[in-house]
């Protein structure tokens, strides 16, 4: 019985190890003698069960064992048998290998399942509870099969973790109300100082006395919105602490109030004209509007630190760039994500027709596959290829725009890599299309050499170069909106209604370059 | 315990990662992406990930975050992913005070502190970070079962004996975070002798303990799963000998950094593969043959070349339509095959000009034979005729010395008679470190020497185990792998659960909520074996084997420091002081 034991090495383990001194191979409890490991296993690991059915041949089922077991060891509790598959003789298979049972391979139950096994394929060890349910704490160790040990929960288990998002938001949000306060009274200020000023000079703008009463109104007026700091206590530049000096002079920051030199290395502090300030913050409540009010003809300008002006502006500046509308590249990109999407929907339609089609044309080699399917497999492959050289297309128009940094540079290599690797892959079902369904050679775009040659001359004022290319884009437009337009009906079959809403804003944003460039065209658009 | 899962699960939360609150700021359909990473973290992705999966995501840029030169393009979203660090932080700080990037999603490969979320926070002005994540890489994955944490001894030992302080710190965040990305809270044990193993084991453990609500919350397995803390130090021979294996000779004759063999010192060799990737998640002939020894490495070889000019033939003749589609179609699987043929060709030429300019051959014969023969006058000859050849270089024979002195330390006059040797024509310095590495493992090994009389039986068992591993790869008796690593025997007494209490102690644990006979009872099911001063290639090989034979029934994580060469571990051991 004790050949059972877990691995195929107990054996030669136990014979080479002290007979005296025995330990279960599968509990390590220890033992005088190998009797008791023997009875120890049988009763405890129940390792003779289905052996002993096997071994008796005869019709003593499993549970008429388990009572004589039962008996024997009656202080032991025993695990759950009623959901064990019965061994019967020649028909049962090993679950894993699917040989069929007998005494030669062992027939045995997992512990958890219950389904039937052979000798070699139940080698691992589970902990149980008394009704076979997992139970990794105060369980007993059984062998198992190799599905129920891998299923235990938390086996397989990998890759922790932590998403600090909101925690970061919570941190973020506490300092930022500190910070907004700050930002709320800067701005204030700086709203009455930039009215303030500006209620002057119009005041005085053109009269004679205009120096002498601006300035003397001016650091009056400056002094109201800020106390200043006391010129004799400060000895350092509160920004780049510097000793100030005969060369090094000290000035206020209008807004803060604190002393600061006007290093233009360091630029701790700048003198801005106001015209410039109120255009870089135009969503402040200033009383005058910088078009009505030609403000930035005002030859008034503040003394601002660098502290202010970057809360004051860095984020307007930032969030102002984020919204900008795309440019170049980025809206060229935008176009090719759009068609990529168009693909991206229209290929498993395609690739499931042509796939029913192989299927009836496989089934009966004779049958002439159905016209209807054919032309509609044919339109949906001519769509398809379009839209790829449409793609494409676009992926050179990308290509050609002149990047404005490094940046622009390198994103072109990789879109340009990335577009090669998606046609390639995609393109493939489109290529294994069986001849009956190729009406045209797959189309490739060619390049126009001609450009060159004519480039010099001169048609109105647009070169043939430029209204080549603008006749180009118009096409790829008018394609492109066409493609959207059909899929937007798709969709709206298909009730992806959020879907539509983002194609629709792209349809608005094609319809509008459309009409530019038709109006650039004027009469040389096509007839 | 598929570390090559665990790398694909991460990257692929990385560069897929979306936040759920996507700033209406940026625009919504815009979706090209940055990705920054650091010093630490770009070998982590360079290893695990290739070019073309992040194109897909749409991750068009990669760049370092130290590099302060990059433009300013906010229309992009960008994804960080860095190692929580003072150095690294700063950059990010400056970063987010003037952000070049439309938003940002920040990925740390370790537990970041409280204090450094707050200082990210607070200068996080723009609101431009949408997302902040831990998740859990902090080492190197060089096969599905090896990882290393590119520690160089001279980086985290203070001196022989002790760690610097900083090294510890390194090396035990690191290991913790190899638990939390495999989810295990583990018993950890290490090699009682040691005063290495054991500080960082205890540091690991306060490490679990202080983190155990918020990060070591993981389901209670039936088994506990096994840290075992290993010192190089007890086992110095397998470093020393010359490896035969293909990934091993690879790492030890022309030397591979994050998968990248280096072949431009070769002569004559093609422009195209003066640098070679090689992973064994990417290429299938290197999966099937980094394990094998460099006899059945060559009718490997050979073997993928006749299949490979089995498919030119097929290819060249091309008569009908068909054959020109079929020829279209199977061309770029057929251009990187020929590519993959001619890597593994030069790699194996390569090694092979190697062992015969520096007559490996010989060497590792008398290697083997002194490392696992008992004394022996024959060996003893070969070995004198060897040092007195003049062909062999002189580091093999100063190393073949340094073997021949761990095995044979009882017979002085012989050691005496190698010294006179060496006097001759070594320079004062090698003699010196000759001297200086005796002292330094006798000590061990008297030691060893008192366990082993007591291991008798299981070292029995051991090798039956190794040499029915062997009879699996059907290797009859081979002359150059006849050591078989420690790591061999270790494995088995694991499997069997009769690893030495005593050689191997426990880390005391009170919050593990565990006592410690039901430790004692449950064989282990899951191994994390860990070098202190690097791994070979060798017991990797070892590890994988071992695996492959249990099949599930225990699963075995090999790591180390570093993984180190034969010329790595003596440069790191004439560095001892």
């Amino acid at each position: 019985m004790v050949s059972n034991g877990t691995s195929s090495d107990t054996p030669s383990n136990l014979s080479i190890m002290d007979l005296e001194n025995v330990s279960c191979p599968i509990c390590l409890k220890k033992f005088d003698n190998l009797q008791a490991l023997n009875k120890h296993l049988d009763v405890e690991h129940e390792f003779n069960s289905n052996e002993g059915s096997l071994g008796s041949n005869e019709s003593s089922t499993v549970n008429g064992k388990a009572t004589k077991v039962n008996s024997s060891a009656d202080k032991v509790q025993k695990l759950k048998r009623s959901h064990w598959e019965k061994l019967q003789k020649g028909i049962s298979h090993c679950q894993a290998c699917g040989r069929t049972l007998n005494n030669e391979i062992g027939a045995i139950n997992c512990k958890k399942c219950g389904k039937l096994h052979c000798r070699r394929h139940l080698p691992n060890m589970i902990k149980l509870d008394l009704s076979a349910r997992y139970e990794p704490e105060k369980g007993k160790w059984y062998n198992c099969c190799h599905d129920c040990f891998v299923n235990k929960p938390g086996y397989n288990d990998y890759g922790k973790a932590i998403d600090l998002t909101q925690k970061f938001f919570k941190l973020r949000n506490m300092k930022k109300e500190d910070k907004n306060l700050r930002l709320l009274q800067l701005e204030n200020r700086f709203v009455r100082l930039v009215n303030g000023l500006v209620t002057l000079y119009k005041k005085y703008n053109g009269s004679i006395i205009y120096n002498l009463k601006m300035n003397n109104e001016m650091s009056k007026l400056e002094r109201t919105v800020t106390p200043w700091r006391d010129d004799r206590s400060v000895l350092y530049c509160n920004i780049c602490s510097e000793p100030f000096g005969l060369l090094l002079r000290k000035h206020h920051c209008r807004l803060c109030g604190m002393i600061v030199c006007d290093n233009t290395y360091r630029n701790c502090s700048n003198q801005i004209d106001i015209g410039y300030l109120v255009s870089a913050a135009s969503d402040l409540p200033f009383d005058y509007d910088t078009e009505r009010d030609s403000l930035s003809e005002i030859p008034v300008s503040v003394r601002l630190c660098s502290h202010c002006i970057s809360m004051l502006f860095v984020g307007r500046k930032f969030s102002k760039d984020v919204e900008m509308p795309l440019s170049g590249i980025f809206a060229k990109y935008e176009s090719m994500q759009n068609i990529s999407k168009v693909i991206d929907s229209l290929l498993p339609t395609f690739e499931d027709s042509l796939n029913n089609l192989k299927l009836e044309t496989f089934r009966d080699s004779k049958r002439v596959p159905d016209p209807k399917n054919l032309n509609e497999l044919a339109r949906l492959r001519h769509k398809l290829l379009n839209s790829f050289n449409l793609y494409n297309t676009l992926t050179r128009q990308l290509i050609c725009i002149e990047p404005r940094n490094h940046v622009e540079r390198q994103l072109q290599n990789s879109i340009k890599t990335a577009s090669a690797a998606y046609i390639n892959e995609k393109i493939l079902p489109l290529k294994s299309l069986p001849a009956i369904l190729n009406p045209e050679g797959p189309k490739t775009q060619k390049d126009e050499p001609e450009v060159k040659k004519l480039s010099q001359l001169m048609i109105e004022n647009m070169t043939i170069k430029e209204v080549k290319e603008l006749r180009q884009e118009l096409m790829v437009l008018k394609e492109q909106s066409y493609l959207i337009e059909s899929t937007i009906q798709d969709y709206k079959k298909q009730r992806r209604l959020e879907e539509i809403v983002t194609l629709n804003k792209n349809l608005e944003e094609l319809h509008s370059r459309i009409h530019t460039v038709q109006s650039k065209l004027g009469d040389n658009g096509f007839s | 315990m598929n570390l090559f899962d665990v790398a694909d699960y991460y990257i692929n939360k990385i560069v897929t990662s979306r936040s759920k609150l996507s700033v209406a700021k940026v625009n919504e359909h815009q979706r090209i992406k940055v990705l920054l990473l650091d010093n630490n973290t770009t070998p982590t992705i360079s290893l695990c990930a290739t070019q073309s999966d992040l194109l897909k995501q749409e991750i068009y840029l990669v760049d370092k975050i130290e590099n302060e030169e990059r433009e300013v393009s906010r229309h992009l979203r960008c994804l960080v992913y860095v190692k929580p660090t003072e150095g690294t932080l700063q950059c990010l700080l400056r970063e987010l005070r003037n952000p070049r990037y439309g938003e940002y999603q920040i990925f740390f490969n370790n537990i970041v502190l409280k204090s450094q979320l707050e200082r990210l926070a607070e200068s996080d002005d723009m609101e431009a970070v949408t997302k902040v994540e831990e998740i859990f890489q902090d080492f190197f994955i060089l096969n599905q079962d090896l990882f290393s944490l590119d520690l160089q001894p001279k980086d985290f030992l203070s001196n022989t004996l002790v760690w610097s302080e900083p090294g510890l710190t390194e090396c035990s965040n690191s290991l913790v975070s190899v638990l939390l990305s495999l989810k295990i809270k583990p018993e950890i044990r290490f090699e009682g002798a040691s005063k290495l193993c054991e500080r960082l084991a205890k540091e690991v453990s306060y490490e679990i303990g202080k983190n155990e609500r918020t990060f070591f919350d993981f389901l209670v397995m039936d088994s506990t799963p096994i840290l075992l803390i290993l010192d190089r130090k007890t086992d110095p021979i397998t470093p020393l000998l010359q490896p035969w294996t293909y990934q091993s000779m690879i790492n030890e004759y022309i030397g591979v950094k994050r998968n990248i063999v280096d072949l431009s010192k070769v002569p004559k060799i093609d422009k195209d593969l003066e640098k070679v990737t090689l992973s064994s998640k990417q290429d299938a002939f290197f999966r099937d043959t980094m394990y094998l020894n460099f006899g059945e490495l060559g009718d490997k070889v050979k073997q993928y070349v006749t299949t490979y000019k089995d498919k030119t033939q097929t290819n060249s003749q091309i008569n009908t339509i068909e054959d020109i589609k079929n020829f279209i179609e199977k061309y770029p699987e057929f251009r990187k095959l020929s590519g993959n043929v001619a890597k593994h060709m030069a790699i194996v030429g390569e090694l092979d000009r190697q062992l015969k300019i520096r007559n490996i051959w010989e060497v590792s014969e008398i290697e083997q034979n002194l490392s696992s023969h008992d004394a022996n006058e024959e060996d003893f000859s070969e070995l004198i005729k060897l040092l007195q050849s003049e062909t062999v270089d002189k580091y093999y024979k100063l190393k073949l010395a340094c073997i021949y002195s761990l095995n044979n330390h009882a017979n002085s006059d012989k050691i005496r008679q190698l010294v006179e040797l060496l006097t001759q024509d070594f320079s004062p310095e090698d003699v010196n470190f000759f001297h200086r590495f005796k002292s330094l493992f006798n000590r061990h090994d008297k030691k060893a020497q008192s366990n082993h009389d007591k291991d008798d039986i299981l070292s029995e068992l051991a090798r039956r185990f190794n040499s029915k591993m062997s009879s699996k790869g059907n290797t009859a008796e081979n002359v150059y792998m006849q050591h078989i690593p420690e790591i061999s025997s270790l494995l088995t007494e694991l499997s069997k659960n009769t690893l030495s209490r005593d050689r191997f102690k426990t880390v005391d644990i009170q919050n593990h909520g565990m006592t410690q006979t039901q430790l004692r009872n449950d064989i282990p099911q899951d191994v994390i074996l860990f070098f202190v001063g690097g791994v070979t290639y060798e017991e990797a090989r070892l590890v994988h084997e071992f695996n492959e034979t249990m099949n599930s029934r225990m699963r075995v994580v090999l790591g180390g420091t570093s993984i180190v060469s034969t010329n790595q571990y003596m440069d790191s051991l004439r560095a001892m002081k």
